[in-house]
Formats: structure tokens, sequence, C-alpha cells
């Protein structure tokens, strides 16, 4: 039976209801990750602490993406390519975590509204299994 | 002590066919010479970068094997600057008192893809399967965010680039030689939100 497969282990917490980013914390200064890393990039500590994030936050910056993106890496369809949003969201921990957004219309897409994480299918596997990705999207008003 | 740039030159920007990378670099570095007017002998460091040429240093076979010290280095855009400052610092150790950076490439068509394995780069797989590692949409969000940040208006992005289009008109070396109209650059299609195409081009 097709399965749901988070597109990387450890990125987020999967399966869930309400799923959360997984990052990192910086015991000595308190600096947020994501994605979850072991050392410090703010005052170069070596250890840090797990930490599940926010699932809302306020858009910092955003972008469309109109053409597809080089293959390799993308994985997705080019033939069919529909243009996605992309964003930087600011979450309350101070991270700012680039990420899909699940609009690409420029008018529905602004500086500082607020945005909440979904986890949603980006394609399947050979055997049918749907691949996992994290996004955001606008807050109903 | 003081480090003064004493020569520059440049082969005309562009995909000439028939003509290599490493055949462009060689012309621009032999303008820089003559430029100076030193020979390739007075030359006691070399450093040159490139993304395209695995080993620009091989071009010392057709500038002369004189047996010098040749660094090869690549950080992305900021190759050119950080050929440079090697260069520099090359004179400022007192290793030489003449150094000379190359700058060499010929890139296909289309945006820079970052290949296949972004371990390489610190990241992981997923990040580029989604795509998220492709360079127009970075430079786009940063454009984005310091248009907001400082009251700016996309009609400015615009007017720079007839400035860059207007300046290359007058460039014989420079990769894009035709006047744009504001107009024919605000009405180019979107490519990454608010970057258009004769924004990048």
């Amino acid at each position: 039976m097709a399965q749901q497969i988070p597109i990387q282990e450890g990125l987020f917490t999967w399966p869930s209801a309400a799923p959360r980013l997984l990052g990192s914390r910086c015991p000595g200064c308190g600096e947020v990750s994501f994605p979850a890393q072991g050392s410090c990039p703010a005052c170069t500590g070596t250890e840090t602490e797990e930490v599940p994030l926010a699932r809302e936050g306020t858009l910092w910056t955003w972008t469309i993406q109109r053409f597809p993106p080089p293959a390799p890496p993308f994985v997705g369809d080019r033939e069919a390519f529909e243009p996605f949003g992309v964003g930087y969201v600011e979450l309350p921990e101070g991270v700012r975590v680039e990420s899909r957004l699940t609009v690409n219309d420029p008018d529905q897409l602004a500086i500082g509204m607020k945005m909440e994480l979904v986890v949603e299918a980006f394609d399947r596997d050979a055997a049918g299994n749907e691949r996992m990705g994290f996004a955001f999207r606008p807050v109903a008003a | 002590m003081d480090v003064a740039i004493i020569g520059i030159g440049l082969h005309p920007f562009g995909r000439h066919e028939g003509v290599s990378a490493m055949e462009m670099g060689v012309v621009a570095a032999n303008r820089a010479l003559a430029d100076a007017g030193i020979r390739w002998s007075d030359v006691q460091h070399a450093c040159a970068g490139s993304l395209e040429v695995l080993q620009p240093d091989t071009m010392n076979k057709f500038m002369g094997l004189t047996g010098i010290p040749f660094t090869n280095l690549f950080n992305g855009c900021a190759t050119g600057g950080n050929l440079l400052l090697s260069a520099g610092h090359a004179i400022l150790a007192g290793a030489a008192d003449v150094a000379i950076a190359v700058g060499l490439d010929k890139h296909p068509r289309g945006a820079f893809s970052v290949g296949d394995d972004l371990a390489g780069l610190g990241l992981g797989q997923w990040y580029g399967e989604i795509g998220l590692a492709v360079n127009p949409q970075f430079f786009a969000m940063k454009t984005r965010r310091y248009l907001h940040d400082h009251g700016i208006g996309e009609d400015c992005l615009h007017r720079v680039a007839v400035k860059a289009f207007e300046n290359g008109a007058r460039n014989p070396d420079a990769w894009r030689r035709k006047a744009l109209s504001y107009e024919e650059i605000a009405a180019s299609p979107m490519v990454c939100d608010p970057l258009r195409k004769y924004h990048f081009y």
C-alpha cells in the first residue's frame, strides 16, 4: 500500500495532525537554526539541542519561481511545470526558514503577512509512495 | 605597503563560437600585461579562477613556463574578488612584486545548475529536489526585501537596467551591446518576481 514518506528524515514531525519543523537551539547563546545542525553559527558553540519550531510566522520576503529549476537537482515535473511561490518565513524563535509557499499568485503575497506550516505531497517515488515536503500557506484573515 | 593595479585587460564578453574560455583568458592576460607595459616573465605570482575550466593554471603553457606559483581558486560569484585579494596578499606578504589575477569562463545558456550533489554545498539533497536551489530565486528574494526596507519601487529596477544597457551599448567588450528602453525592460517576462528577463540578461 502506498505510503506518505518525508522528503528527508529529521526535517519535520511526521505523521502528525499538526506537524512542526525541527530546528536546533544553542544552549550557550539561544540561537535557533533550521535545518537542525550540531554547531552554532552565531557563537561557534559545538553543541546544540533539537527543538520543534512554531507553526506560524510572518513572511519576510518572497518570489515566484516561474521557470523549471535545473535538473538535477530538481526532481519535479519540468514538462508540466507550474510556477511556485518561495519565501523566507520568520518564526518567533528568530530563525528565518526558506520554504516553498502554497500559493503562486503575487496578489496573495505580501511581506509581513501571517503564514502557517503545512506538510504536503511534493511528488511520488517509483513505488507510488507520496513524498512529503513542507510549505507555508497564508493564514486566512 | 600599498598595492596598486598597474594593468587591466579584457576579452570581449560572450559565448564566442570556436574560442575556448582558456583562450579568452590568455587574450585577457596578455592585454593586461601590455597595458602595464610588462612581459609574462615579469610576473612572479599568478592566480586564476573559473567555473567551467577545470585547471585554469594550465594556461601557463600558453603564457610561458616561468616556474612561478600559480594558484587556482573558485568562490562562486565572488571568484574575481577573491582572485584580486589573493594576488594582493602575495604582494603584501613580500612573496612577489608583480602578481596577476585571471578570471575566465564560458557558461552554457540558462540558469546555473548546482549539480546533483548538494552535500558539496553543505545542504541536504531535498533542498534542491524541491526546487529551492536556484540562483535567480535567491537574488529575487534579497531584492524584494531590499526594496521593502528602503521604500524603493520596482520602477527603480527598470531604471538600473536602462543605465546598464546604455553603458553596454558604448562598450566594445560588453556582453549586451544594444540599449533598451524603460518600456521594453518593464514589459519583459517575469523570471523570479520582482526580477524580469532584462534585469538579468
